[in-house]
């Protein structure tokens, strides 16, 4: 093979394997961004159940932890 | 480091990696319209680096798909990588990345059988490898994690400026002058 295509293709593998290191270095340093535009819901909010007594009444089942619109104290995901 | 933390970040740092490796196949794929990495080598040695940029880029777009489809907190399904926009979150954001996979599917399978495509119609497949790296340019920019930093975003946005001139040049001008 000719020295120049090899140098060629050497230099984009250098190229893309210093974008990797690049960016591998910035991410790790960078885990968690809360500036980022896509945030998926990581918790399903739920109304509970209803269950008939055989006795009469109902019992009522929700779950104790509820979303509010308090200011978050610390991060629920990493993204 | 969870299992989902490590496949999050796998995929952003495979997501910006395959972004300046597939910006590399642009522009290699450029220069063989253009004159402007003449000074390099002969067209037979950019079109063999232009031919081996796939070995760098499509590895690290699989890994990006593929960590995403791992990680349970990114919740994107496989057909969610095949057909676009279906996304519950960042409809638009993730099926640009969508599209524009699809289009390298179509840009690079064609390549493999130039031989057997007419001349015309494979030139045509293969300009679609321009609307798929502005559409993961627009992917990136609006759902990346990572574009928001000015750092990042500018050296997106330089390489973005780039390839768009060169691209244009080419489309008034033709061959430029080496």
């Amino acid at each position: 093979m000719p020295a120049r295509p090899l140098l060629l293709k050497l230099g984009a593998t250098v190229v893309t394997l210093s974008a990797t290191i690049a960016s591998a270095l910035y991410v790790t340093a960078h885990l968690k961004n809360p500036n980022a535009p896509l945030q998926p819901a990581v918790l399903n909010t739920s109304t509970g159940a209803s269950v008939d007594l055989p006795g009469g009444g109902s019992l009522s089942i929700a779950p104790s932890v509820q979303s509010s619109t308090a200011t978050p104290v610390a991060s629920t995901h990493a993204s | 480091m969870t299992t989902d933390q490590f496949l999050w970040v796998l995929a952003r740092v495979a997501g910006l990696a395959s972004y300046a490796s597939l910006a590399v196949a642009l522009l290699t794929g450029i220069a063989l319209r253009t004159a402007v990495l003449d000074w390099l080598g002969s067209n037979r040695a950019l079109r063999s680096l232009h031919e081996y940029t796939t070995v760098l880029w499509i590895p690290l777009g699989v890994v990006h798909v593929g960590a995403l489809l791992l990680d349970h907190t990114a919740r994107v399904g496989l057909l969610d990588v095949l057909v676009p926009f279906r996304a519950p979150y960042g409809t638009l954001a993730i099926g640009l990345g969508t599209l524009s996979v699809d289009l390298l599917v179509v840009v690079t399978v064609t390549s493999f059988f130039k031989r057997r495509i007419q001349p015309d119609l494979w030139r045509w497949l293969h300009r679609l490898a321009y609307i798929a790296f502005a559409l993961m340019f627009l992917h990136a920019v609006l759902g990346g994690t990572d574009f928001s930093d000015p750092f990042v975003s500018a050296i997106t946005w330089a390489t973005a400026a780039a390839l768009a001139v060169l691209a244009f040049t080419r489309v008034v001008w033709g061959r430029l002058p080496a």
